[in-house]
């Protein structure tokens, strides 16, 4: 092999090298981000289950519903406060409530802290009393 | 050989993302497809708790026997500006099958726990999503 094969191989195999580098830090990074993604993907979504699991429990019937409303109403301070107390809210995850336009219910939205090149990870969702027989255990007790 | 395996790696990641990215569109259809069952259990009560007794289908014959009740109230609307429409109700003894449709065609049905004393709704099932329906006309 001469001087001149053994320098163009030389540099052949460096080039590839280092692209084959680049390459390889790029996919581990998207591996990375994506599994971060997963991951708060699935803590709202937990949060999502164990709010609706404490919707539909007896508990919740004494201390969500606003008795001062003739419409069976949320109380929102009532939801947001039992919600964040009992829930186990991943740390990462930022619960808000706000009530509907059309006095439906209020919304859950459920979303994590923005990271750099990582698309937002939100969920959003109407809760409303009916859907959980709330409104007729109110009416019972009043 | 170097280069072709981090190629590879690299198109697995970007699958990995595509996966993530696919989950997540289908979390928030289903969560609006969430909604509009709530919509439907809050539109449910009142006058209209009576029609939860009868399958939409009959709505417009028994809505005599359902003094004031409008079964336009349970057949769709709007929520978090997705509007929503009724494809299906029937009930049984103590639960129903609801079936609702968002405007881009998403599908879900649940099955709606009801009191087996009065009309109402006690509670709902996790959704089951199903193929995309064409675009509903007219949306």
């Amino acid at each position: 092999m001469s001087l001149l094969e053994v320098v163009v191989s030389s540099v052949v195999l460096a080039t590839s090298s280092s692209a084959a580098l680049g390459v390889w830090n790029q996919a581990a990074t998207e591996v990375q981000r994506a599994t971060q993604l997963d991951a708060l993907a699935l803590q709202l979504e937990t949060a999502r289950i164990s709010t609706e699991r404490w919707l539909q429990s007896d508990a919740a019937a004494s201390v969500v519903i606003d008795s001062s409303s003739p419409d069976c109403r949320f109380n929102p301070e009532a939801l947001e406060a039992a919600v964040a107390e009992r829930l186990p809210l991943g740390s990462e995850v930022i619960s808000r409530w706000s009530a509907d336009p059309q006095g439906l219910g209020h919304w859950l939205e459920l979303s994590a802290p923005s990271q750099p090149a990582m698309p937002p990870v939100m969920r959003r969702l109407l809760f409303t009393p009916a859907a959980y027989g709330l409104c007729k255990q109110a009416e019972v007790r009043s | 050989m170097l280069l072709l395996g981090s190629a590879s790696l690299h198109t697995l990641s970007l699958q990995k993302r595509l996966r993530v990215h696919a989950s997540s569109q289908r979390e928030q259809g289903a969560d609006q497809l969430r909604s509009a069952a709530q919509a439907f259990a809050a539109a449910a009560r009142g006058e209209e708790a009576c029609l939860l007794k009868w399958s939409s289908l009959d709505w417009p014959a028994v809505v005599h026997g359902c003094s004031g009740s409008a079964p336009s109230q349970l057949s769709g609307g709007v929520v978090g500006e997705m509007p929503w429409s009724l494809l299906d109700w029937q009930p049984f003894t103590e639960s129903g099958q609801l079936k609702v449709q968002l405007a881009d065609g998403r599908t879900g049905s649940f099955r709606l726990s009801l009191d087996p004393l009065a009309p109402a709704v006690l509670g709902i099932s996790e959704v089951q999503l199903q193929a995309r329906a064409p675009q509903v006309e007219g949306e």
